[in-house]
């Protein structure tokens, strides 16, 4: 190996130690980074480096950013930084991200209520309710256009998502022991593998894995303390494209 | 580079004014950030769309990932920034190239070629290991038929597989010739071509497998002085500063220490 950093080979090679996944047990980024910093004590530092013995990616990590630390900073192109710079949108909520499945799911009920109370047999039932608003549902339950605007619109909007990967198990708001945790996944045509991924309600990473088959459980040294997590599938297909699931909340609590 | 005010940064970004920060921070970083890309891929390109891909995954979700930075923490932030951008990079490599995938040339080998394979080239096991692993699957498998089955799927490389493989095993080819050469100051050692001596080759490999058990059974402290050195090429100053060990001469000493252990292991 010469003095210049070792660049990683690609995976069609077979890849090397450098290409290594990170894991669920790696040390956090800010860990690492003091590490490199030699700002640990030494039950720290005998704790990274227990770790660094056994795992190819930190290792890799820590001796790149060892390099770059040695090394000069080069100048950035300027194009290259003014479309950095038109890279950032307007600050969105912070918790967005988490809470729009809960708004979806929100939608989605408000949408199978109105149609179920717009449906014909709901029309068709004996009528209990004041004489001013029967009109008004019959009217519109014999209008066709109108019932079947939204349920086109709902077939659309299914066949657009059927590329999209469906988490099957765990469902939205289960709430599971740790021991019955198990991901469940809809296939995804030309797929060559999925990535799964298990965040904290804060966004932090607890676990990830790849695999090509349709289901993984989690190891059993992972241990998950009660609360809310959030999971999504990421489907890699050929051709480069990823596809990726809407994130699924999931409750683990250890007695039920 | 010394790290300028984040706390006031980082709550810049936070506010309305979050785009005007944005472009103080990439005005200061941007280097950082660049450096990280281009020490990821030769590739001028390659590292312009890497360095892109950072930008916008920093910049994705209102600066999350900046944001997650805890400026009261020990670690500086250009090295955290260093540690997300590098780990930034593994994912736009992945999402570009998908993960490693097994040689297709092993599609079309037999079933007890396949299991060579990966004894042998794969997880680099001694010949006695192989036969333990191989037997119940084809009993009768003996010395002789193994080498021959060894001899076939070597053949059946091409020299960018044999040179892929190769560069799996850096750490113990390094190592090797630093047991020869009683030198813990050369870390990079000629990976030889052996393909004209098969004989050569297979005492070669029974060699890399016993050297890398012998690795195995050294404590946690003693690998990683050897993997730092030899796997990962650092300057004895760089792991006397990593490890805490103080200079490069007592980094120097230790190696030669385990070296020593491992030669003993060894015969």
């Amino acid at each position: 190996m010469t003095e210049k950093e070792s660049k990683p080979r690609s995976p069609e090679d077979g890849g090397n130690q450098d290409f290594a996944s990170r894991a669920w047990n790696c040390p956090k980024d800010d860990a690492i980074a003091a590490y490199v910093d030699g700002n640990v004590d030494a039950t720290e530092r005998s704790r990274v480096e227990s770790h660094l013995a056994d795992c190819a990616h930190c290792r890799g990590l820590v001796a790149a950013v060892v390099r770059m630390k040695e090394r000069e900073l080069p100048a950035v192109p300027l194009q290259l930084k003014q479309r950095a710079v038109g890279l950032a949108t307007p600050r969105t909520r912070r918790m967005q991200w988490i809470l729009w499945p809960v708004v979806a799911a929100g939608a989605a009920s408000v949408l199978i209520l109105t149609l179920w109370t717009r449906s014909p047999q709901q029309v068709n039932l004996p009528s209990t309710t004041p004489a001013a608003t029967a009109p008004t549902v019959i009217a519109k339950s014999e209008s066709a256009p109108a019932l079947r605007q939204p349920s086109g619109q709902v077939e659309r909007n299914l066949a657009a998502s059927s590329h999209l990967p469906v988490l099957i198990f765990p469902q939205e708001n289960n709430v599971l022991t740790p021991q019955r945790l198990e991901f469940k996944w809809k296939a995804i045509p030309q797929s060559r593998y999925y990535e799964i991924r298990v965040v904290t309600a804060d966004g932090d990473l607890v676990w990830s894995a790849q695999s090509e088959n349709l289901n993984l459980k989690p190891p059993s040294n992972l241990q998950l303390k009660d609360g809310p997590y959030f999971v999504w599938i990421s489907a890699y297909i050929e051709g480069g494209a990823t596809q990726k699931s809407a994130p699924v909340r999931f409750v683990v609590r250890a007695s039920r | 580079m010394g790290d300028p005010n984040i706390a006031t940064l980082q709550k810049e970004l936070r506010s309305s004014n979050g785009l005007a920060a944005w472009e103080t921070f990439l005005g200061i970083y941007s280097p950082v950030l660049y450096q990280t890309a281009v020490a990821y891929s030769d590739d001028e390109d390659e590292a312009a769309d890497c360095y892109l891909y950072i930008c916008e995954q920093l910049s994705r979700n209102g600066f999350r990932r900046l944001l997650k930075f805890k400026p009261e923490g020990s670690a500086s932030f250009t090295t955290w920034l260093r540690v997300v951008g590098r780990n930034l990079c593994y994912d736009w490599h992945r999402s570009h190239s998908g993960r490693r995938r097994p040689f297709k040339l092993l599609q079309v080998l037999s079933e007890l070629e396949r299991g060579v394979y990966d004894c042998r080239f794969e997880r680099g096991l001694s010949e006695d290991e192989t036969l333990n692993q191989l037997r119940p699957a084809f009993p009768g498998l003996g010395a002789p038929q193994l080498h021959e089955v060894e001899r076939r799927v070597e053949d059946s490389l091409g020299s960018r597989q044999r040179w892929i493989l190769s560069t799996r095993q850096i750490l113990f080819f390094n190592l090797n010739a630093a047991l020869a050469t009683d030198s813990s100051q050369d870390g990079a050692a000629q990976i030889a071509d052996l393909r004209s001596n098969q004989e050569a080759l297979f005492a070669a490999r029974e060699q890399r497998a016993q050297l890398k058990k012998s690795v195995a059974s050294l404590s946690e402290e003693e690998r990683l002085m050897l993997q730092l050195r030899f796997e990962e090429d650092l300057s004895l100053e760089t792991i006397a500063g990593l490890t805490g060990l103080g200079d490069a001469q007592r980094v120097h000493r230790r190696i030669r220490v385990v070296l020593e252990k491992l030669r003993t292991k060894m015969q």
